[in-house]
């Protein structure tokens, strides 16, 4: 099957009035199709942002208290003579 | 210890090191951590005590650590602050060598203060020299001569004298870390012994309610000709870096997206 064919990408698609999903052809039914993946890829980061933004803040304040603690950990085994 | 023991060019030994303790703040950390009791004593001081369910908990309660997948970003870059910390650009002993020269332009600083009341404005011309003769060059007539020649001035050969007695005694104290195969936990020793040091002067100094009129004449006099000198005022350092409290670039796959979705937030997607 030829890599480019409509009818694959119809396949791709799952929707009978797509003919393109790359925007190759320059159709207007292809850019319709292009933005409406975007605005959804767009809707999901939005959904999943608060999320992601939770987690970067988690791992921050952990990175933070592992830190301090590997600190607090090498001089309390420097004050108990552990290196020898 | 043996992360220390075993050196900082195995990178991957920082890496391991840093990754257990961040196991050893989650619940479900295997009990061959070697982290758990310190991490509980760590956290204890801050009136973080765990529970019988192997969670932290305070007055605000300790949110649930990320997934392993998830912070390992986090543990990598840590890794390499670690290493960058301690080797230095150049690798090597960067980080011990830095504070050498730190303390020793401090020590000779602080001894003419003491001594002269003044510091020779050349004074940290002769460190890079003061460094060399501590690293282990040679000591003959010429060493003194050389600090006097660098230094020029009246007091000249009095600072020389003070720089060759500091001189020695770090370079029979640094002897065994810097031309023996020693481990990196004996310069850390070391360094800790620098920043103690650098702590003890500024308890020293530090100006307070109360204090009387000659110690915080002291105190500014010092900061004073620190600063016309060109010198910076010994502060205690942290031996590993410290991180900023700020988010993390947090880098995903699919499964490791899963895992956070199922292990950590169970209850926000129901």
């Amino acid at each position: 099957m030829p890599r480019n064919s409509s009818a694959t990408k119809r396949k791709l698609t799952g929707d009978p009035t797509v003919d393109s999903i790359t925007g190759g052809t320059g159709r207007r039914v292809t850019s319709t199709v292009t933005r409406g993946a975007r605005e959804g890829l767009l809707e999901s980061a939005r959904c999943f942002m608060p999320f992601l933004k939770k987690l970067s803040d988690l791992i921050g304040i952990y990175t933070l208290l592992v830190g301090l603690y590997a600190n607090f950990y090498i001089l309390s085994q420097l004050a108990a003579g552990c290196p020898s | 210890m043996s992360i220390v023991i075993n050196s900082s060019s195995k990178a991957s030994a920082w890496k391991t090191f840093y990754d257990q303790i961040f196991s050893a703040f989650s619940a479900k950390c295997k009990s061959t951590n070697p982290h758990i009791a310190g991490v509980a004593a760590f956290l204890k001081q801050y009136g973080i005590a765990r529970n019988h369910n192997m969670t932290f908990e305070a007055k605000l309660r300790l949110p649930k650590p990320p997934p392993f997948e998830l912070r390992d970003n986090a543990a990598d870059e840590m890794r390499r602050a670690a290493v960058l910390h301690l080797e230095g650009k150049t690798g090597g002993s960067g980080f011990l060598i830095k504070r050498t020269y730190s303390y020793l332009r401090q020590v000779v600083a602080d001894a003419q203060v003491q001594l002269l009341g003044k510091i020779n404005p050349k004074t940290k011309n002769i460190v890079f020299s003061m460094l060399k003769f501590v690293e282990g060059e040679s000591e003959d007539a010429t060493t003194r001569e050389k600090f006097h020649r660098e230094l020029g001035g009246a007091d000249a050969g009095l600072v020389a004298d003070l720089a060759m007695d500091v001189g020695r005694a770090e370079r029979s104290a640094l002897a065994t870390y810097l031309h023996e195969e020693r481990t990196l936990a004996d310069a850390l020793v070391h360094a800790q012994l620098y920043s103690q040091w650098a702590e003890d002067w500024a308890n020293r100094h530090h100006r307070q309610e109360g204090d009387v009129a000659e110690v915080c004449v002291s105190k500014e006099v010092h900061l004073k000709l620190w600063k016309a000198a060109g010198v910076k005022v010994p502060k205690a350092f942290s031996l590993l870096p410290v991180q900023r409290l700020q988010s993390r670039l947090v880098e995903f796959e699919g499964t490791a997206l899963c895992s956070f979705f199922t292990d950590w937030l169970p209850g926000e997607l129901e």
